[in-house]
């Protein structure tokens, strides 16, 4: 799932139960970091949540970048 | 310094003996290694054994092989027969010496190498460096506080203190070249495939190489030579070698002005002996590292999901951050990386088709020092060495300077996927006319 989109799909209830359970302050972006880990059966510390929340905004970019030249169906000049 | 090729050609004609070189490379591991940290395990009696073994089949007329008699040291993520495999990681803490040997490790030893212990290195070969790994990070030989690079910086440093003459590391987007430039040798990752990759433990699969390290290209060519079960290239004369330089990669390596001088003096000195230097397009340059960044944190977190799960807290949070990033790609992300993939290793090979090798430095600066800060690993980490990598072509890095700081910089160069040998004969003559070729730290300050 996209970072963006998994944010936009974090509802009240699972931010409340992924707080609880790992411990992550209830902030958006470290919220649908510890949702997405715990699909996975991941439980990080809450400094790991917390750095990788940081990291979305360059992620969101990163995977842009290379949709935007896929869909362009050649690397653009 | 003797060279790997004179070593071998000593023992087998029964001019220098195994067990003697041995006993001298030992010596120096047992004055350095504690301030380097170099080698998170010595073989002793396991070298002493093989050297003997060697000297006595040597003196009842058998035959040896390319690498008779040279000590080198192997990266702890490649399997070694006697020893265990830990990657400096918690996860392999009390693990079982290897029962058997990796391919690796065993074509050496089919060639006489004399394997003197396992090489330091970047925990789980991304964690690092960082001081929450079970050994210390290794120091580069350059300056006591100086960051070797990595991830194989053990390997590098202890070629670069004379701890071993040659040692193997693994690539993935830049770990053998970027040791090997900070501390002045020669590295060399080969087309991806080349070597086979059983016995070790992974990064990214389809990233991960093994390639030597040594003080010279016509070292690494032997060795290589070895690995990969090929013949060493005839000598290249430089005359007529054409030269791309893919400016669109430089653009957005952000290299400091002593990087880009030394790389110009190194081009000019090139030139000087005959090979011509053109530009070289590469329109989507900006694209190889994101594309890059996606494939090799998607591949990991497939490979150590289980183990993020189960134990996290045996990696340090270093490697965790790095492992875990890629749980947060989607699927769909990652399928375009890989078509992107594709896409950019075709416009570097099509960029490639009227040149022989490209040239860049290997990295926009000198070694940097060690505790400097975060080192957490993003798309615009390595910016030089991660392109080739996805690409999964052949690029060596050759000392061509020092930094302000008095450390090397390093030149690389890059050849079309599976000429290797071509690329490391190109590199051997390139050398030969680099100002840089076998310098090395100007005081043994860790003995």
């Amino acid at each position: 799932m996209p970072p963006a989109k998994a944010r936009r799909e974090v509802g009240g209830g699972q931010q409340s139960r992924v707080t609880k359970e790992s411990g992550v302050e209830p902030d958006e972006a470290k919220v649908s970091v510890a949702a997405c880990l715990a699909r996975h059966g991941i439980v990080l510390p809450a400094e790991d949540i917390a750095f990788l929340a940081a990291q979305l905004p360059m992620l969101d970019r990163t995977v842009r970048a290379v949709a935007v030249a896929v869909a362009a169906g050649r690397a653009p000049s | 310094m003797r060279s790997v090729a004179d070593t071998a050609s000593l023992v087998r004609a029964g001019r220098l003996d195994p067990v003697r070189e041995a006993v001298a490379y030992l010596a120096r591991i047992q004055a350095g290694n504690a301030r380097l940290h170099g080698l998170v395990h010595v073989a002793e009696g396991a070298v002493l054994r093989d050297a003997a073994r060697l000297r006595e089949r040597i003196a009842h007329g058998g035959t040896a092989g390319a690498l008779a008699g040279v000590v080198m040291a192997v990266k702890d993520v490649f399997d070694v027969a006697g020893l265990p495999t830990g990657a400096n990681a918690r996860l392999f803490a009390g693990t079982e010496p290897a029962a058997r040997d990796s391919t690796v490790a065993a074509r050496l030893r089919a060639a006489d190498a004399l394997i003197v212990g396992k090489a330091n290195c970047w925990e789980m070969s991304v964690g690092g460096p960082s001081r929450d790994s079970p050994a210390p990070p290794a120091v580069n030989p350059w300056s006591p506080g100086a960051d070797p690079g990595g991830s194989s910086n053990g390997s590098a440093v202890a070629v670069a203190s004379g701890m071993a003459m040659a040692a193997i590391g693994g690539d993935t987007g830049g770990s053998v070249r970027l040791p090997a430039s900070f501390c002045g040798l020669v590295g060399f990752k080969p087309t991806h495939g080349v070597v086979p990759m059983d016995g070790s433990i992974p990064f990214a699969a389809s990233l991960d190489v093994a390639g030597p390290i040594a003080g010279s290209a016509a070292d690494c060519a032997l060795v290589h030579a070895v690995l990969a079960g090929m013949a060493v290239h005839p000598a290249i004369p430089l005359e007529g070698v054409r030269i791309g330089v893919p400016d669109g990669l430089l653009a957005h390596g952000a290299a400091t002005v002593a990087a880009m001088a030394a790389f110009d003096a190194a081009c000019a000195a090139l030139a000087r002996a005959g090979a011509t230097i053109a530009r070289v397009a590469l329109p989507s340059a900006a694209l190889f590292n994101p594309c890059y960044f996606l494939i090799a944190r998607s591949e990991a977190f497939a490979r150590w999901e289980a183990t993020l799960a189960a134990r996290p807290d045996a990696l340090n949070p270093l490697t965790r951050r790095s492992f875990a990033i890629g749980a947060l790609i989607p699927p769909a992300a990652v399928a375009d990386a890989i078509r992107l993939r594709a896409m950019l290793a075709d416009e570097l090979a099509a960029a490639m088709a009227g040149v022989d090798v490209l040239a860049l430095p290997t990295t926009p600066d000198e070694a940097g020092d060690l505790d400097a800060g975060d080192a957490f690993s993003r798309p615009d980490t390595a910016p030089f060495t991660r392109p080739f990598s996805l690409a999964g072509v052949p690029a060596v890095s050759l000392p061509c300077g020092l930094g302000p700081r008095g450390r090397p910089l390093g030149l690389q160069l890059v050849g079309r996927r599976g000429e290797d040998a071509r690329l490391l004969a190109i590199a051997t003559a390139a050398e030969a006319v680099l100002p840089a070729t076998g310098m090395r730290p100007g005081q043994e300050w860790w003995r």
